[in-house]
């Protein structure tokens, strides 16, 4: 009695273990081959009635009791899978995101696990035992702001197709969408005219510096193809001419049109005051950003440009 | 979905299951239709290893069509087993032309599984089922290979054959419980069955084509002790009308059944294969049909209906059975011969009916005759002219069985004696594993009885007198090349022989066992299976309520060991470090200080040494280890076992008030 006690006791832990993550639910259902493969034993098994053959029976069952036991392979294969953590870099409005799902897979290996996100790709991925799988799965950020992928779904049809199992995982993830980068980026007289309109040459070619490897966000323009060519990936040219120059990047010199084109443009101004190697700052209504240079100052501009009058813009976003 | 793999291992896999697929048609296919095939199949293999050409839709769609009119011109039919099995073998042919896509892919697969499965509307045997759990077992493997293509072929066949072990319970209970009507589903018609074994004259050559084949007619497994090799005489047909070539059956039932039996009963089982004719045979003499069939005035038992499959079949005989002559039977039927031809013989026999008293010196005469005058057994003899039996007792004196009875029943006409043809199966190789005979083809034969006053009809074997050997050891102590062939006698094996006999017989009583508990699996045998344990079934649904219980066992008791079990294998082996945390975690809770799912190991630990001071030490080790192995730079053999060793040694108490 306290044998069974015991044993009902653990498989309620386990019940508990699954469920207590606030872990969604698996679902699982035949594939559409699933459906077709039933119907053949249907009629395999009618057969084999109607004319009392008793080979016809036994693969009949054999058939049937290997889908039966396929559906729980298919089952185990996503069965106790948890998330970890999920993190993804900031990109530009218009690129595909990439989210890296670290998971915990457990004592097995499973193979052929599909991720998807909702608006994305999908990845096909063969999960190792252990917690050591961080598997990348795109999505598409077609606007500024934050973008929350809410959920990916898990699916599998391991190991003979029949079955088609799936898993939606909650995913607590920001991505920062960026602007896009709109024009040309800075006027040689952008401090004094403060006129990003009227760009039309950018800084001269003569204070050429160095030549590096390309960053998301540089400009066409500015892209060494000759010696992109050589098979090292994109390198930029970068430009010594305004560097130790301040300048200050103002939400009113960032021309006409919608909010939308006018974070654009200054985007792209950002880009290229970085890129140029020039003391930046930013100054947009109801926040100022005192000029400095680096990465770190790089990312806090494009982040305000990023969240500038989004409701709930002071959300405590890391990175 | 994108392929992965640089090397498309698919393509040869769905080969395989295609070549296993086809594999056993091939015998029955026209020739033109495997190589049809064939040629497809290589050109895909190739052009899995280099790029050719890749043909259009419309040079598919006309390949295809073209397959298919060439079959219907072939079968002249569209439907029946044999044509659909070669319509779906010509479409299968051109199918690995297009396989590009993954859909496309498992279409192909499961057309495959199509012609496999249409191997159950040929064959049911032993070897056949063999034959589809490998099949199946291919066709799983590379369903997996289609859903993982990365993983190594090896595998994929492991994983198929773990799936196939697991589901071997389930497919026993479903097979033994699943409700057997007796009389088919719909009881729609069956598909003839091709017809093997005798047919029902005899002419010349036809008990030697026979002999020829090494097919089981029937199995025989006797209550009590086997009969001896020399009254192992297995009766078919009896033949009555003589035209000079041929002997046939006698028109029109006379008489009753025979009557007046003595002697003891023999009980056996016969177990028969499938020969798509309607007569048994039973040991010499029959005294009584089974159900389903009847005993005829001739003594023969024929069967309502063709055999169709493997049946079983309880008889019993008498081997020293007398059987009265019925008043027709003694008549002019059993002594009419054909008007002219075979002057030579006829006067031979007037001769010795003339010179001699009784019937049965007659007999002996006759077979004396065939003794002293160095005839002999074989399979191949020479050609007879126009008067046969002259020609084959005064010139030729070689030939087989069908000669000896023949020319045998033919002068004990001539001397005034009935006779008639019996034709059947003598001999019977005895299997020392089940105690049971098994009888092939090779073992036709034809004798002779003759009516002999106060006896009734008596059997004759002038086939005896020849050639004594082939009733008391079979055809191959007569003809050794026959039967097991040249390659597996005796003398060319030596040794060896020993344990190709013992082999042969082991697979020949798994045939039987096949044949006797998965063939001829009946309603019938279901209910006593049932009522054997305990359950009385007397619906085709009480039959489905008694296999929807043994399910739901089957279902609780798998659930329960496999709770029992992961919970134990995961304490125990398959990750030292969380078994033992876990064990160390359970045994504060049976002290009183159970954690909180909220509670980490650091806030474990403060919160045990808050209330239990004294374990401090232990508490921190523990903890401590863990956290490291859990958390740390990786897995560390040393610290591992020192973590075991102290949760094992670990005994919190309760708590002291």
């Amino acid at each position: 009695m306290r044998f069974f006690i015991r044993l009902i006791r653990r498989a309620e832990e386990r019940l508990e273990r699954a469920y207590s993550h606030g872990k969604p639910r698996l679902y699982i259902l035949p594939s559409r081959f699933g459906f077709m493969f039933l119907l053949v034993m249907a009629g395999l098994l009618a057969g084999s009635a109607n004319y009392n053959n008793n080979l016809g029976f036994l693969m009949t069952f054999l058939l049937g009791a290997m889908t039966f036991v396929s559906m729980f392979h298919t089952h185990g294969n996503l069965a106790g899978l948890t998330v970890l953590s999920s993190r993804s870099k900031p990109v530009f409005a218009g690129d595909t995101a990439v989210i890296e799902v670290q998971l915990e897979a457990g004592r097995q290996a499973r193979p052929s696990v599909i991720f998807n996100i909702p608006g994305g790709a999908a990845e096909v991925v063969d999960l190792k035992a252990g917690r050591e799988n961080r598997v990348r799965v795109p999505v598409e950020a077609p606007v500024r702001g934050v973008l929350k992928p809410e959920s990916v779904r898990l699916q599998t049809v391991y190991p003979i197709g029949l079955f088609r199992a799936w898993i939606r995982i909650d995913l607590d993830v920001d991505v920062l969408v960026y602007p896009r980068p709109l024009g040309e980026g800075i006027a040689p007289d952008f401090t004094r005219s403060g006129d990003g309109d009227s760009d039309d040459g950018g800084p001269g070619v003569d204070d050429f510096r160095e030549i590096r490897a390309y960053q998301t966000g540089d400009l066409p323009q500015r892209i060494a193809w000759k010696q992109s060519s050589r098979g090292h990936g994109l390198m930029t040219k970068e430009f010594q001419g305004q560097a130790g120059r301040s300048v200050m990047l103002d939400w009113e010199n960032s021309g006409k049109g919608d909010v939308e084109t006018r974070l654009s443009r200054l985007c792209a101004m950002v880009l290229a005051a970085g890129a140029q190697g020039m003391e930046y700052g930013l100054r947009l209504p109801g926040l100022e950003i005192t000029p400095d240079t680096g990465d770190t100052h790089r990312h806090q501009c494009l982040k305000a440009l990023a969240l500038f009058r989004l409701s709930g813009s002071g959300m405590g976003l890391s990175s | 979905m994108k392929v992965r793999n640089p090397v498309d291992r698919q393509v040869p896999a769905i080969i395989i299951v295609l070549v296993t697929a086809l594999a056993p048609h091939a015998q029955r296919l026209p020739f033109w239709i495997t190589g049809w095939c064939l040629l497809f199949w290589g050109y895909a293999l190739l052009g899995w290893h280099r790029p050719l050409p890749r043909p259009g839709r419309a040079v598919k769609i006309a390949l295809a069509a073209s397959g298919i009119w060439a079959a219907v011109a072939y079968y002249g039919y569209l439907s029946g087993r044999d044509a659909g099995v070669a319509m779906l073998a010509v479409l299968l042919g051109v199918k690995p032309l297009e396989i590009d896509s993954l859909r496309d892919r498992i279409v192909t697969v499961f057309l495959a599984y199509f012609l496999i499965l249409a191997n159950l509307l040929y064959r049911q045997s032993l070897l056949m089922a063999v034959y589809l759990f490998l099949a199946v077992l291919i066709t799983t493997a590379v369903l997996i290979q289609l859903n993982h293509p990365l993983r190594d072929p090896a595998r994929q066949v492991r994983q198929a054959g773990l799936i196939m072990a697991q589901a071997l319970p389930l497919m026993l209970i479903l097979f033994l419980l699943f409700p057997r009507l007796p009389g088919g589903l719909f009881r729609l018609p069956e598909p003839a069955a091709a017809q093997s074994g005798f047919s029902d004259t005899m002419s010349p050559g036809d008990v030697s084509s026979l002999v020829l084949s090494r097919e089981p007619v029937f199995r025989a497994e006797f209550d009590k002790a086997v009969p001896s090799a020399s009254s192992r005489y297995w009766r078919g047909l009896v033949l009555w009308h003589f035209d000079g070539i041929r002997w046939e059956k006698r028109t029109g039932a006379l008489g009753g059944p025979p009557t007046a039996v003595t002697g003891g009963r023999i009980g056996y089982t016969m177990l028969m294969e499938p020969s798509g004719q309607k007569w048994m045979f039973p040991l010499d003499r029959p005294v009584e049909a089974p159900r389903g069939a009847q005993l005829t005035p001739d003594s023969t038992i024929v069967l309502e209906r063709e055999l169709k499959r493997v049946e079983r079949f309880r008889l019993a005989s008498s081997v020293n059975a007398v059987l009265k002559p019925a008043e027709e039977d003694g008549g002019a039927m059993a002594l009419e011969l054909p008007k002219t031809g075979n002057e030579r013989s006829k006067s031979l026999a007037r001769q010795w009916a003339a010179s001699l008293g009784s019937p049965e010196e007659v007999v002996g005469k006759a077979l004396d005759f065939f003794r002293q005058n160095n005839f002999y057994y074989t399979l191949q003899p020479p050609l007879l002219g126009e008067n046969r039996i002259d020609d084959f007792l005064f010139r030729t004196r070689k030939g087989f069985c069908e000669y000896y009875a023949s020319s045998f029943a033919f002068l004990m006409r001539a001397a005034g004696i009935p006779s008639r043809i019996v034709l059947g199966y003598q001999g019977g190789e005895l299997n020392p594993l089940g105690n049971y005979l098994v009888v092939r083809q090779s073992d036709a034969h034809a004798w002779v009885e003759v009516v002999l006053p106060g006896r009734g009809w008596v059997r004759v074997d002038p086939t005896a007198a020849v050639a004594p050997d082939r009733i008391e050891l079979g055809l191959d102590a007569v003809i050794p090349e026959i039967g097991q062939g040249l390659f597996f006698s005796q003398d060319r094996l030596g040794p060896l022989y020993g344990l190709w006999r013992s082999a042969r017989f082991r697979w020949d009583r798994m045939n039987y066992l096949w044949n006797n508990y998965v063939l001829d699996y009946t309603h019938e045998r279901q209910k006593d299976l049932l009522a054997r344990l305990g359950v009385q079934t007397d619906s085709f649904f009480s039959t489905f309520k008694v296999l929807a219980f043994a399910l739901a066992g089957a279902g609780v008791l798998i659930l329960v060991l496999a709770v029992f079990f992961t919970a134990a294998i995961r304490d125990s082996r398959m990750d030292p470090v969380a078994g033992a945390y876990r064990k160390f975690c359970r045994r504060l809770a049976k002290a009183g200080l159970p954690r909180q799912p909220h509670q980490g190991p650091q806030d474990y630990a403060f919160m045990v040494i808050r209330e239990r001071p004294e374990l401090e030490n232990e508490v921190t080790a523990i903890t401590g280890l863990y956290i490291r192995l859990r958390y740390g730079r990786g897995p560390d053999r040393g610290e591992e076992k020192a973590l075991i060793r102290r949760v094992d040694a670990f005994r919190p108490g309760k708590k002291r008030r």
